[in-house]
Order: C-alpha cells, then structure tokens, then sequence
C-alpha cells in the first residue's frame, strides 16, 4: 500500500491554513508535523483522515488508525466494553486474551472494569493506545500524542510507536514539541508563517 | 471537461465577475420593475373591470397571486442554488440562497396575509384549514427554520451546506402545494393561470396580473443582487479588486 | 458485528439513567394536563392528544442524539468505519426507536383509557403511532445531526423539524378517523426510511467538515 500526500491546500472562512503541502512516506517511515498552536496540525490531520475535504490536491493512504483532540471513547462503556465496541465498528474480531494483554500493557488492568468517565484523561489516552495495539493498521494518524501523558504512559507510547515502525508500519505525528523516540521523523511538514499566495 | 468546469464554477462564476456583471444589470431591473409596477398597479386598481361576482375585491388579486407566485418562484430557485452548493460549492449560487431566505418569507407572509383579507368577504372566514393554505403555512414556516438555522451558525461554509440540505428536504412541499388545490378539494379556488391551456380570466385582468408577477419577481433580483452585492464586498474586502472598486 | 453495535447502543442509552424514561414521563404529563384544560371533552380529541404529545416526546428525546457522539469525537470514529455511514446511522435510529419510542407505544392503551377511548379506536391509533413514530424519529434525528457544531440550539431544532412533523400528524390522526388513510401513512414510512438515512449522513459530513 502507497502514502502519498499530493498539493494539499485548505483555507477555512478566507484565511488560508496550508497549501501544496506533498509528501511520500516509504513503509518504516514517520512524518512530523509541526507548528504551534492554531497552525492548522489538527485541520491537516483531519484532512489526511478523510474528515475534512481539502480545497485542492488529494491524498492516498492504506487502512489507517486516527487519535484526534476527542479521543472517540463512549462515556458510558467500561474499559472492556470500549474495546469491544471499537473493534466491532472496525469489523475486527479479538481475541479474549489478546485483549486482556493490551489492557495490562498500557497499564489499566486495575480500571478494567472501570466507566469511561471515571479515567484521568491520561488513561483515556493509555485506552486509545491499546486499541492501537491491538487492531493493527498500516499507518497511524496521531494528534498531539502527549497530551496528558505522564512519564510511563509516554514510555508506552515510545515504545508502541518504534515497534509499530520496526514492523514496517508508518505513522504521521502533529506535535508541538519533539517526539522522543529513536527512530528519526522521515518528513517534517513545518506549518507556521506559510505563505498561500 | 472536468478541469473546463471547475474553471466555470471558480472564475466564470468568481464573486468578481458577478458583481461586473450585476452592477452591468441592475439599473435596467430596477427600472423594468418600476415600469411593470406602476402599470400593473395603475391598470389592475383602475382599468381592469370589476369581477361580476366579486366586485371591486377581486383586485387584492394584484399582490395576492404575485405574492404568492414569489413565494414559490423563490423557493424553486433557492433549491436549484442548494443543488449548486451542495454538489459543485459554488459561491454565489450560496450567497443567493442566504440572501433569499427572508425575502422568501416576506412574500409568503405577504400572501397568507392578503390571502386572508381577500377570504374574510369571499368565504366568511379569515382563515380556513384547507390543503392550499396549510401547505402555504408550512412554506411559511419552512422558511422561518432556514431563517433560524442560517442566523444562528457562524460559520460560513457551514451555515451555507447546513440551510442548502434542509432547503433541499424543504423542496418536498413544492409539489404538494402546488397541487394541493387539485387533489383535495378544497375552499381555494383552482390555477388561474395556465401556461398550457387558455387561462381563466378576461384578458383586461390578466395583463395586469401578468405584470404584477413580473414586477414581483424583479423586485425579488433586484434585492437578491444588492444583497449579494453587499455580502461580496465584505467578504472580498481584502482583495486587490474590491480596493479598486471602492476607491 | 452490527448487532453488538445495535446491543452497545441501547446498553448506553439505558445506562444515561434516568433521562431514559424523561420523554415517557413528559408524554404522560401533556396527555394528563388536557383533561383538566378542556374537561370531559377531552375524549372527543383524544387520539389528537395522544399524537400531539408523543410528537413532542419524541422531538424531546432526540436533540442530543448526535451533539455527544460528536463532542467526544464518536462521530470521527463512525465516519472511519469500514460500515458505510448511513449503516450505522440506521442502527443508532433503530436503538433510538427501541428504546425511546416503543415505550410510548405501550404505554399509550393506559393513557387511551384515562381518556375513555374505545378499546378499537386504541387499536389503530397503536397502529398508527407504529407507523408514524420512525418518521417522527427520521426527522427529527435530520435535525439533530444539523445541530452538531451549533452552539444555543435549544429551539433551533423544534423549528426546524415542526414544519416537517404536520404532515405526519396530519396522516396519522386521519388515519385513525378514517382507515383508508392509513396505506398514505405507510407510504410516508417507507419514503422516510427511504430518503433519510442518506440526508442525515450527509447532514453529519457537513458538520464534521467545518
């Protein structure tokens, strides 16, 4: 499966976001997405998602997970509940054990049972990462990873993240500081003080 | 041919030479109105012959049908720029429809109001539930939620597809009113006018009546098109051409 | 799969408490307050009565069916599923309808009798609120996914949808008086269910890409 980027440009109410932004991801690459607040990250990666129709140029990507600002976690499901809800809208089935694997791997085992609604927005994230884990995708579409992480759930996410890019998977990250893994971003799409015309 | 369209709908169809082209337009509606108006007013209160069964209060005829005729015209035309929108996102075929919305409803108010003066003598009664006048209320009613919906979202893109597809669902009451008066029989009389066969009324009414409508729906463009030219300008106003212009 | 999605549905539904059984309450209450408006003739309009409020009680329920999928960022999710959209639109509708129509649905023989309607008069008004309620559901949930994204909603969407809601009344309440129009009113079921899905789905890809 190709990733291409192709002359990617939105404006939103006359003011102009992100223009022929291209880029080509071989399979084990990353792309870094830069740029401070209100730069438009969180538009392109929609845009890259599908949600969001840009104004011009088009993209190709394989099957693909996307974390945006809201993570997508139903208030009222428990942890496990979660995953079987989203593995259900994916159509993927999974395995009981797998599952169970996932959840003490990112770290939630005591909150198994637990509401959504009664996780730290940190261990909503760690949820998030485990559906990641477990539903394998070709490419990850992640918005601001950080956020709200403490020091071992960002050690989760490292590690999620090179092995998911050692198995020949690729990923597009939007972050404003730098991540901190070991592999090096393949791109970086620096999106401030971008002229459009 | 996909790439000769996309050039149509962003520069033949770009705010820019609509506003050339209204501004080339406006004086001679504007003044195809008030010759249409004055006649149609002058010759349907005064010339045209008093209705042997109605009298002289036939001639609420002259805002009742053409407002009534506005009301639907304007509908008919938001839904064809509701179409444009929504599938080629074409700008001003979305400025008309915002700018349309009010007047729409203006007219339809118009004729439910002249409507119901017109029935108090005739049928007794200000109003009645009959098929043609609850459709007409509906209409009514239609138009105010588009008004609502399109005063209350901020953002442009949004507001302009969001009142597009609820004009579209709106669209199903076209019809029925239209032909609400043949399948139920009702109070309101029957079509007037025809386009197809002769119509029913003695010509002295009708071209009168004909110029009324007329006058109507130019007065609808005439609006529609300074407002639509007011909205360019705002929008526009940090391009090189509208600097121009203003100066 | 879809059948997990139908059963997570209603699960969430019934677990938001006691906003679950809200419509139902308000459904009883409208109905009850006639009596004491209009007294024993009351139950000369009865059937009007019953249709009024389970309208309203539907049109009450339904408003936030899609402004909290699309807060905690569901709706992204529903549009990246590999089930096309209007599928799953379907089966969220079809939970709704289960869990807050069907209620009224049973409930309204109770109330038909507060109101001393015939046992057959409350047959086919059974008949015709089975028919009429998806359709009520249908608009309403259009209205609703044109109100994600909208901030002050809160009377924006009974305006939006009462014009919408007159005809289905109309069918509904005539058909109980006059059974030759209860065939319109399945015509009116079939064209919604027909039509909707695909308006709705369209309504909630506008709202998300803005």
């Amino acid at each position: 499966m190709s990733l291409s980027i192709d002359n990617l440009s939105f404006s939103r109410d006359e003011r102009c976001l992100f223009d022929n932004i291209t880029a080509i991801l071989q399979p084990g690459q990353w792309c870094d997405v830069r740029g401070a607040n209100g730069s438009g990250k969180s538009t392109l990666l929609r845009v890259l998602a599908g949600l969001i129709k840009p104004d011009n140029g088009h993209v190709t990507l394989p099957p693909f997970h996307y974390i945006g600002h809201a993570l997508g976690l139903q208030p009222t499901l428990t942890v496990f509940e979660q995953i079987d809800w989203q593995s259900a809208l994916l159509n993927e089935k999974i395995k009981k054990d797998a599952l169970h694997d996932a959840i003490d791997l990112v770290g939630l085992t005591s909150m198994k049972n637990a509401f959504t609604t009664q996780l730290s927005a940190g261990q909503q994230r760690r949820l998030r990462f485990a559906i990641l884990h477990l539903i394998p995708r070709p490419l990850w579409i992640l918005d601001e990873p950080y956020t709200a992480l403490d020091v071992s759930a960002q050690h989760v996410l490292h590690s999620l993240i090179e092995a998911h890019l050692q198995k020949k998977n690729r990923a597009i990250i939007a972050t404003h500081h730098a991540m901190k893994i070991n592999i090096p971003p393949a791109h970086t799409i620096q999106l401030e003080g971008q002229s459009c015309y | 041919m996909r790439r000769a369209w996309y050039w149509i709908s962003q520069q033949g169809l770009s705010t820019q030479s609509f506003y050339k082209t209204s501004g080339r337009l406006l004086p001679f509606i504007t003044a195809g109105f008030l010759v249409l108006f004055l006649y149609g007013l002058i010759a349907g209160l005064f010339f045209a012959p008093a209705d042997y069964q109605q009298g002289d209060g036939f001639r609420i005829i002259y805002v009742h049908v053409p407002s009534a005729f506005a009301a639907m015209a304007i509908y008919f035309c938001m839904t064809i720029c509701a179409v444009l929108t929504l599938v080629w996102r074409i700008k001003i075929a979305s400025l008309c429809l915002t700018a349309s919305t009010s007047l729409g409803a203006g007219f339809t108010f118009l004729a439910l109001v002249t409507g119901s003066i017109w029935g108090k003598p005739m049928w007794g009664t200000w109003w009645i539930w009959d098929a043609r006048l609850t459709s007409v209320l509906i209409l009514f009613f239609i138009y105010g939620g588009l008004i609502a919906l399109q005063s209350i979202i901020a953002n442009k893109q949004h507001r302009d597809r969001a009142v597009s597809l609820m004009t579209l669902v709106g669209a199903i009451n076209l019809p029925i009113i239209h032909y609400s008066v043949i399948w139920w029989s009702t109070l309101h009389q029957g079509a007037t006018l025809s386009l197809f066969s002769e119509s029913l009324i003695a010509p002295a009414m009708l071209r009168p009546l004909l110029a009324m409508i007329a006058a109507f729906m130019l007065f609808y463009g005439m609006i529609v098109c300074l407002r639509m030219r007011n909205t360019i300008l705002v929008t526009d106003m940090k391009t090189e051409w509208v600097k121009k212009v203003l100066q | 799969m879809l059948l997990t999605l139908i059963r997570y549905d209603i699960i969430r539904t019934l677990r938001r408490g006691f906003s679950v059984v809200t419509p139902l309450l308000f459904f009883t209450m409208i109905i009850c307050l006639f009596p004491f408006a209009i007294g024993d003739n009351a139950r000369l309009i009865a059937p009007g009565i019953i249709w009024v409020a389970a309208l309203l009680a539907v049109l009450l329920s339904i408003d936030t069916l899609f402004t909290k999928e699309w807060e905690t960022g569901c709706l992204d999710h529903l549009l990246l599923s590999p089930y096309s959209l209007t599928q799953l639109v379907s089966i969220k509708l079809l939970s709704h309808w289960i869990t807050y129509s069907l209620p009224l649905i049973i409930i309204s023989p109770v109330l038909g009798l507060l109101l001393h309607l015939p046992p057959p008069v409350i047959k086919t008004l059974m008949i015709t609120l089975l028919l009429g309620t998806p359709v009520l559901t249908l608009f309403g949930a259009l209205g609703a996914a044109l109100m994600i994204g909208i901030r002050e909603n809160s009377v924006l969407l009974p305006i939006l949808i009462l014009p919408f809601y007159i005809p289905v009344l109309i069918f509904g309440t005539s058909a109980i008086t006059t059974p030759g129009s209860l065939p319109l009113l399945g015509a009116l079921l079939l064209f919604s269910i027909a039509t909707l899905p695909f308006l709705i789905t369209q309504a909630l890809k506008i709202g998300v890409d803005t």
